[in-house]
């Protein structure tokens, strides 16, 4: 027997007019997967989560939520089991955030406040103040109680910690793990890379409006190591346990840089055995790292996460 | 939808109370200056004018019936004022309730919410409806303060007559520069369209009394079908009444095609 997916992207293409927002995407994600879809500004994380929510109809492609087509007009049928929040999002500001919960508890058809009630001691937002006269802080407070007060079973997320503060960021992460172990879908959106690879089981990378890379946690654990970069005197490979990054013949010799994911020990080894050596240097390689080497348009295109 | 409904009642309050003392303020006002008219021999004077200046009635309202309250209400405040502010009104309803509520944001927040399209034009259509009830009444009540005020006895025939065709008006008038907003989400063609066809159907009905070769064009005018005038002296056309209801039910319609269908941003 095969699993239902939650949400399946099948070669959803978008174009905003003549402009090609989002290419050829393909992904699915399964009950209980926390996915964070990664990129930078204007890489397509948006259009893909409002063509996902039915905001925008597809120009190619298909999209299904719980196995049903997600098309302009249909979309509202899945509603009563997803969430949805945005870093920006447009809350009725005229409305305080008791009368806003109150409309959202209307439109959910709720008949228990258990959840909200246990949402708004965790984030305690401003509950009488119109929300117009609120902070970005407590508006997006407001934002994220509004996504998973109804309990839904999958909850889509774009930009979601932008605005909150430190300390509300590490509550908001510690409510995408708690909802993630209780088998809660969770599909975010986000270019703070830490945020997403702490909370979730996969990310996707999207760059130009391509799906470049999807990985899963480990994949990314494993992408932590030191980044190498060297100048020798003659061609050489690189160790084993690296993944290449690039190599080129200078004027100064070869310089070549890849990721040693081994112990340093191992890597002070391998340096050792060098005999042609004109130069090195050793950093970090952590995940902002990969995130750079992902995005850097300058670098090759085949890069490891 | 309810939900909806209102919740959009509650974001216009200050609008429903600001139009609704504003009108009928001038309502009240307008009935009292009527003694003024009345005496003033305005009518016999234009029985004596020759056709040419007979047609300037399209600019300043007709003056035939002045000595009648029923024939100066018409004239005067039903055939050419009320229809300007309509206009006005109606433009500012619709685009608050779809272009501006979308560039806001609010139409994508509420479509996150389990609540389809044809629903949520719906909540705000019967607001829209509700909101220009609303108005009208406060109109009339305007009118019957000032009756009072001036000692006047209005024949509430003629005036429910004129009120309930200006409510279908107004309602027709805002449903469509809403549906226009809704159908194209886009502020430069709805307030665009939607002061074409105000702006428009005002020009069209006043110069048409003047200008021989545009009578036959304003039929297309809105507000040829509020015919204040012979209202008062034949009662409700049952055709002004399809016309009015049939716009506003076609262009529901094709909003329904259109806005379940196309991209909200």
């Amino acid at each position: 027997m095969t699993i239902q997916p939650v949400l399946e992207v099948d070669a959803v293409t978008k174009y905003y007019g003549s402009f090609l927002a989002i290419q050829d995407i393909h992904f699915m994600i399964s009950k209980g997967e926390v996915v964070g879809l990664v990129g930078l500004n204007g890489a397509g994380k948006t259009t893909i989560i409002n063509l996902i929510m039915g905001f925008l109809r597809t120009s190619a492609g298909k999209i299904r939520l719980f196995g049903e087509p997600v098309l302009p007009e249909n979309a509202h049928k899945m509603h009563p089991k997803v969430g949805f929040a945005t870093g920006d999002m447009s809350l009725f500001t005229n409305l305080t955030g008791r009368q806003y919960f109150a409309f959202l508890k209307r439109a959910y058809k709720l008949k228990d406040d258990k959840k909200l009630g246990e949402l708004c001691k965790q984030f305690n937002p401003d509950m009488d103040k119109k929300i117009k006269t609120l902070s970005r802080g407590n508006k997006q407070k407001i934002a994220l109680i509004s996504a998973f007060m109804s309990g839904p079973e999958l909850v889509i997320l774009d930009e979601p910690s932008s605005g909150l503060d430190p300390f509300m960021q590490q509550k908001f992460l510690e409510l995408i793990n708690h909802e993630g172990a209780k088998g809660t879908t969770i599909f975010m959106s986000s270019h703070y890379l830490k945020e997403v690879a702490d909370v979730c089981s996969r990310v996707l990378f999207i760059r130009d409006g391509k799906l470049v890379k999807d990985v899963s946690r480990a994949e990314l654990e494993s992408s932590h190591g030191k980044a190498v970069h060297i100048t020798t005197s003659r061609a050489i490979r690189p160790p084993a346990q690296s993944s290449l990054l690039g190599h080129q013949k200078t004027a100064n010799g070869y310089e070549m840089s890849f990721i040693f994911k081994d112990s340093p020990i191992k890597l002070q080894q391998w340096l050792c055995s060098i005999s042609y050596m004109l130069d090195f240097t050793i950093e970090d390689h952590d995940l902002e790292s990969a995130f750079s080497d992902l995005y850097s348009k300058d670098k090759s295109e085949a890069k490891n996460v | 939808m309810f939900n909806l409904f209102l919740k959009t009642m509650y974001d216009k309050r200050i609008f429903i109370i600001a139009w609704s003392i504003g009108l009928a303020f001038f309502a009240y006002l307008m009935l009292l200056f009527f003694p003024a008219f009345k005496d003033s021999g305005l009518d016999q004077l234009l029985a004596t004018l020759p056709p040419e200046l007979k047609a300037l009635k399209g600019m300043i309202g007709d003056i035939s019936a002045l000595s009648t309250p029923s024939g100066y209400l018409a004239g005067q405040f039903f055939d050419i004022r009320m229809p300007m502010f309509i206009s006005v009104f109606s433009v500012i309803l619709a685009v608050g309730l779809s272009v501006k509520d979308e560039e806001e944001g609010y139409i994508r927040t509420l479509l996150a919410l389990p609540l389809s399209r044809i629903k949520l034009l719906f909540g705000k259509l019967i607001a829209i409806v509700v909101i220009c009830v609303a108005t009208t009444i406060a109109t009339v009540s305007g009118l019957y303060l000032g009756a009072l005020s001036v000692n006047v006895n209005l024949d509430w025939t003629v005036v429910s007559n004129l009120s309930l065709v200006m409510l279908l008006l107004s309602i027709c008038m805002t449903t469509l520069v809403y549906c226009i907003g809704l159908s194209t989400g886009k502020r430069g063609i709805t307030m665009g369209l939607g002061i074409l066809v105000g702006a428009g159907s005002f020009l069209l009905t006043t110069f048409a009394k003047s200008v021989d070769w545009l009578q036959p064009y304003e039929k297309v005018s809105l507000f040829h079908y509020f015919p204040a005038v012979d209202i008062v002296k034949n009662g409700i056309s049952i055709w002004d009444v399809v016309v009015l209801v049939g716009i506003t039910i076609l262009s529901i319609l094709l909003t329904i095609i259109l806005f379940r269908r196309r991209d909200v941003r």
